[in-house]
């Protein structure tokens, strides 16, 4: 898996696996902004399309509705809408339809 | 390093002395006697009134025959479905100094804060002449947490307790996390990890109960903090959270608060109906009553909790730790930063392991953080 450290030193995203189709930032980045990540000889780079905070994610290319996010090479959800490279990736677009999810019992400020 | 050598041939790395209180009846008197003798001493116990449930009292009498107490004092009632004195025997059958006081027996709290005072003193001094016994890194136990997580727990935190466990095991020590309701989906990952087929079954179950619970109930470990850091779903938190499990095989599932009896990496899992606090800090209690001697803490959002159990407090989140910054025992944030590697990082944190096992006190145990 990727080391945070090892990428972060000239990226803003961190890419932990070679399936993944999101990246994480490490750092708050704006719409329109150019984030990369690189794992191993693998660089990926995506213009964002939303603004994307520390720790949050974007996509690093188009999901279909209904298809599987991966991140740590492992479904970590499903897109609840089509997804475009870039998108903010989060609880409005993604859900875990495995295991459920009760937005409203956790009363989340968007 | 030394440790505090203990009559059943276990070894501690704290020397406190446990007031246990056998029903909520009996707590504020316990609560007396642990401020009237604040200095190597905690206070915990089975906080039901005139039920009893094995399940619960069996965790309690666990945790004080943990190796880092020197002895230990019963409160009870008399009325109460608990027997006061029957936990003070079992506490003791290896032969560590356990009393029980009765506030019925006595008369009421006064003269039980006075006749436990005594009992108190005794073993506070006997505590202060424990045997001291060279102890290594195959001696300990380990217990580890996550709590408050949040983006940076999975790719900085957990990973980096998960390659001192590693450096752990390989040298001989025990470690143990719990939290299978933030396994969600973890299973098979965990099963291809198993030394043999029966290990893989029983961790098997053991995931997929956890998944039966949270689906059944609704309800799943993830929470605001989580969210707003940049968890999106449970399985996500997850796979974040298993990281901290490093990469050694999984020896077995310890149920029922069994004991690893040989060095390696381990899933606890309580019994239902065990529990008698919550959250983060129940488990350090589960862990005690497992024998481990202190706990590995990662947090993200900042969960300031510690427990009955030293708890070393790493936070690796760069925006959040200034919020909790006295609470912190090992700052990893330069990783997130880029600025130093995980496996130097890895090296500190083994160290600060070994110096807290050998007395360094965390930031838990000086603010007294031991929640149960």
């Amino acid at each position: 898996m990727n080391d945070a450290s090892k990428n972060a030193r000239q990226h803003a995203g961190i890419l932990l696996h070679p399936a993944d189709n999101v990246i994480t930032l490490l750092a708050d980045r704006a719409a329109c902004d150019l984030v990369t990540a690189s794992l191993g000889e693998e660089e990926v780079r995506v213009v964002l399309r939303d603004d994307v905070r520390f720790g949050h994610k974007t996509a690093v290319v188009d999901i279909a509705a209904e298809e599987e996010i991966i991140k740590y090479g492992m479904p970590i959800g499903t897109a609840t809408q089509p997804i475009a490279a870039g998108d903010w990736v989060h609880i409005h677009n993604c859900h875990s339809h495995r295991f459920g999810y009760h937005q409203e019992k956790y009363g989340v400020r968007a | 390093m030394w440790g505090y050598k203990r009559s059943d041939g276990q070894i501690g790395i704290r020397n406190h002395v446990a007031i246990v209180f056998s029903t909520n009846c009996s707590l504020s008197v316990a609560r007396a006697l642990y401020d009237r003798y604040p200095v190597g001493t905690q206070v915990f116990g089975y906080p039901e009134g005139c039920s009893f449930r094995d399940s619960p009292v069996n965790k309690v009498v666990a945790v004080a025959k943990n190796p880092n107490y020197a002895g230990a004092l019963v409160v009870g009632l008399g009325c109460e479905g608990t027997d006061a004195r029957e936990m003070a025997e079992r506490i003791g059958e290896e032969g560590k100094p356990s009393e029980a006081v009765v506030i019925q027996e006595e008369g009421g709290d006064l003269r039980t804060i006075e006749k436990g005072s005594r009992i108190l003193a005794r073993l506070l001094q006997h505590a202060s002449v424990a045997a001291r016994e060279p102890m290594t890194v195959a001696d300990l136990i380990i217990g580890s947490e996550c709590g408050g997580s949040d983006a940076t727990s999975g790719l900085v935190a957990n990973p980096l307790v998960g390659r001192v466990a590693d450096r752990l095991i390989d040298n001989g020590a025990a470690y143990m996390h719990a939290e299978p309701h933030e396994l969600m989906g973890c299973g098979e990952v965990l099963a291809a990890r198993a030394v043999n087929d029966d290990v893989a079954r029983d961790v098997r179950e053991a995931i997929a109960a956890a998944e039966k619970e949270s689906y059944d109930a609704g309800i799943f470990h993830i929470g605001y903090g989580n969210i707003e850091g940049g968890l999106t779903t449970i399985e996500e938190k997850s796979y974040g959270c298993l990281a901290k499990s490093g990469s050694r095989p999984l020896m077995g599932v310890l149920r029922e608060f069994r004991r690893p009896q040989e060095s390696g990496y381990y899933l606890q899992i309580a019994p239902k109906g065990s529990q008698t606090f919550f959250g983060d800090s129940e488990d350090v209690s589960q862990f005690a009553a497992c024998g481990a001697h202190l706990v590995l803490f990662t947090t993200g959002c900042g969960a300031t909790t510690g427990g009955l159990l030293p708890v070393i407090k790493i936070m690796a989140n760069p925006h959040r730790m200034d919020l909790i910054h006295d609470n912190v025992d090992f700052e990893a944030t330069a990783v997130t930063l880029g600025k130093r590697s995980l496996d130097e990082m890895a090296d500190e944190l083994y160290n600060e392991v070994l110096a807290t096992a050998a007395g360094k006190l965390t930031q838990s145990e000086i603010q007294r953080h031991y929640e149960a």
